[in-house]
């Protein structure tokens, strides 16, 4: 019944066109210690107008991952093995691991933009916001001639369709600087900036974390209807298991820089099959409802220069046996379109439909 | 300081920060009160002035205006000997465990200091004892492989441990946890949260939970209470279970409105309550009347935006809230008729 997961991973849904496929990638950063595994081959896919949650704790590889998807790694960073592969709209296939500097910078930000971390840092705190746009656009059409007519007026006109398409004061803001933004208006100013060249892809790092619950939710709710309204693809990062609740189509559970589980947003919330995401979803308070107590998982993340053997959830793991000691899992199909890195998911799934998971 | 008293009672406390036209009020005339043994959760967006009142709690700041009494007895006028009972039985959990440790002592340096300065320790075999019990408590075994550990080896979730534990070393009574784990992850932030239940559970110990997540303050406070506090003031007050239930205050039913829940089908179905708008307003510029009237959905001309409300203009069995509207019409349900035809029927609980 367990099938190992092929190449590119899970089984295809062919009705959808794939945009972007990562496969077996492997990311090391060099340290003094030696090399930490930040990504260890990770194979999964985006189709075209959904949304994916790359979930996972601090130093699972998700930002990692996220980074090397636009070639934005660190220097200290080294893509060792596998590929990306992007799928322009006129089908053409980019291999983003081997775009030279020209290439890259047309891929950036007309294909696949990216919304950082905290937006507080990630704006230039002296130019004021329209002095972004115009960067951005000067940074990723003029330079190659490629896209569209670059005078002023033109790039004027997008950026505050781009504001409006966040729910901002567009005129107010073009003239800011990031300090006279609220901590919501420069994330919506991030957005909108990643928008800008309507890219076919877009990737947002933690996009809510650190801002206010009536905030967050504003901003929820403004990626919500920009999904609506253009059709873009989209792969948020986050540690928030309930932001992937209110967005995806499909979650990626990361651990210790490898997949361990994918899964529609339906069955990774119900009916997970990986213990890692059994226990995230027991270790998370929720409002509705009666209390329920909450159980931790034992022990903390793994260090990612020295990594255990095996399956590397296996020391916090209630069902780890000696074969999860020894051999570490491949992404095992599970059902259709879903994969969990568990030797043993079918117990870990029968357990937790019965109510009575350790 | 006997137990007929309030273990901590905030009678009209007010704080101010900066001079002249540059002058805020973080906290503004807020009263309270814990009972020993009890929980009190104060929950609110980042500036409402929840942290400030901890720092209070703690000694750490002082008010500029209203009394705070620690046992019956106002803080202001404590003799020597009281103030250094009342810095050993009040601790503080600061946030950021990565600020809140000296980087350049060990576990067992963080942890000997208070235990020597209160002379809790006779020996220095006490001394180990005491530590290794400690980190046993709070889960970091086993006690040798940490003690001569310096922060920077530690990770995020060990370091709050330690945290933990610096507050434990004196065997306080009451502690305050101001966000204690918000910087933690979610797999290690349950089992922090069950330290501290553990805590209050077994050993009776008072606390002050400070938190921006309603569902964190559920889950400590299920049997305690709620203070919602907006831009300086106490907004709602009550038990947890009617604060979360039946929420009175506009504010607090934003707040849980729009809290996102890690229930796909819950959160994607859960009616929100739209407010005017979605940005807080500056405590430079803090609105008249009551602070929260230009987002309520319930507001009124006339009569939100001229006189502040006090917290117990609303009060239906210990249940007290700060609005004039939701006050006028405690009798007449029309109030209530308007927020649920915006759809806040679903109530949290």
């Amino acid at each position: 019944m367990s099938i190992p997961a092929t190449e590119t991973g899970l089984r295809e849904t062919p009705e959808r066109e794939t945009v972007l496929a990562v496969k077996d990638l492997e990311v090391g950063y060099l340290a003094k210690r030696g090399i930490v595994h930040a990504v260890r081959g990770v194979t999964f896919d985006l189709k075209e107008g959904e949304t994916v949650a790359l979930i996972g704790e601090s130093g699972s590889g998700k930002t990692t991952l996220g980074l090397a998807l636009v070639r934005l790694l660190p220097g200290s960073a080294r893509v060792t093995n596998g590929e990306i592969l992007f799928y322009t709209e006129s089908g053409e296939e980019i291999p983003v691991t081997k775009l030279n500097d020209e290439q890259l910078r047309r891929f950036r930000w007309q294909e696949c933009a990216m919304v950082f971390q905290s937006a507080l840092n990630a704006l230039n705190p002296v130019m004021r916001i329209r002095d972004h746009f115009k960067d951005t656009w000067k940074a990723h059409v003029r330079a190659n001639g490629s896209k569209g007519d670059a005078s002023e007026r033109n790039v004027t006109a997008r950026a505050m369709e781009a504001l409006r398409l966040v729910q901002l004061d567009a005129e107010r803001v073009m003239r800011a600087f990031p300090h006279e933004l609220s901590g919501g208006m420069r994330q919506r100013v991030m957005i909108a900036l990643g928008l800008l060249l309507r890219p076919r892809v877009l990737i947002l790092d933690e996009p809510t974390t650190a801002l206010d619950v009536i905030t967050q939710r504003a901003i929820i709710e403004v990626i919500r209807d920009l999904r609506k309204k253009l059709s873009f693809s989209m792969i948020f990062i986050s540690h928030d298991l309930s932001l992937a609740a209110e967005l995806a189509d499909r979650v990626v559970t990361m651990y210790a820089g490898r997949v361990v589980e994918i899964a529609d947003i339906k069955d990774a919330f119900y009916h997970p099959r990986h213990p890692y995401t059994v226990g995230l979803l027991r270790s998370v308070p929720t409002l509705v409802g009666d209390r329920q107590e909450l159980a931790s998982i034992p022990g903390s993340p793994p260090d990612m220069i020295d990594l255990p053997s095996g399956c590397k959830f296996h020391p916090r793991c209630p069902y780890a046996t000696d074969k999860c000691r020894m051999e570490e899992p491949p992404l095992i199909e599970v059902g259709p379109g879903r994969g969990s890195a568990c030797w043993h998911w079918e117990k870990v799934g029968a357990d937790w439909e019965a109510g009575t998971n350790e | 300081m006997s137990d007929q008293h309030h273990a901590i009672e905030f009678q009209h406390v007010s704080r101010t920060f900066g001079h002249g036209k540059n002058r805020i009020y973080a906290v503004q005339d807020v009263s309270f009160t814990i009972s020993p043994g009890r929980v009190l959760c104060l929950v609110g967006e980042s500036g409402c002035g929840k942290s400030t009142t901890g720092k209070m709690v703690a000694g750490l700041l002082k008010p500029s205006g209203g009394r705070i009494l620690y046992g019956g007895r106002d803080v202001a006028t404590l003799s020597d000997a009281e103030t250094k009972y009342f810095r050993r039985t009040v601790q503080i959990i600061h946030q950021d465990p990565y600020a809140s440790l000296n980087p350049v002592r060990s576990v067992r340096q963080t942890l000997s200091a208070p235990l020597l300065r209160h002379k809790m320790v006779k020996n220095r075999l006490e001394l180990n004892n005491r530590l290794h019990d400690l980190l046993m408590q709070v889960s970091l075994t086993p006690p040798s492989d940490f003690l001569e550990k310096y922060p920077h080896q530690l990770s995020g979730g060990q370091r709050q441990r330690v945290a933990i534990a610096r507050a434990l070393t004196v065997q306080p009574e009451f502690i305050v946890a101001d966000e204690a784990v918000s910087s933690v992850d979610v797999s290690l932030r349950a089992s922090l949260l069950n330290i501290l239940l553990d805590l209050q559970h077994r050993l009776g110990v008072t606390f002050l939970m400070i938190t921006h997540d309603l569902a964190v303050a559920k889950y400590f406070g299920w049997n305690g209470q709620i203070g919602v506090m907006y831009l300086g003031r106490m907004v709602e007050l009550a038990d947890t279970v009617k604060v979360l239930g039946d929420p009175v205050h506009p504010y607090t039913r934003a707040l849980i409105s729009s809290l996102p829940e890690a229930d796909p089908d819950k959160t994607r179905t859960k009616e929100r309550l739209e407010l005017r708008s979605p940005d807080i307003p500056s405590l430079l510029r803090v609105p008249p009347g009551c602070s929260f009237h230009p987002r309520c959905p319930l507001y009124e001309e006339g009569l939100c935006d001229v006189q502040v409300p006090p917290l117990d203009v609303y009060s239906s069995d210990g249940h007290k809230a700060a609005c004039w509207v939701m006050a006028r019409e405690l009798q007449q349900p029309r109030a209530r008729d308007r927020i649920g035809e915006q759809g806040v029927e679903e109530r949290a609980i």
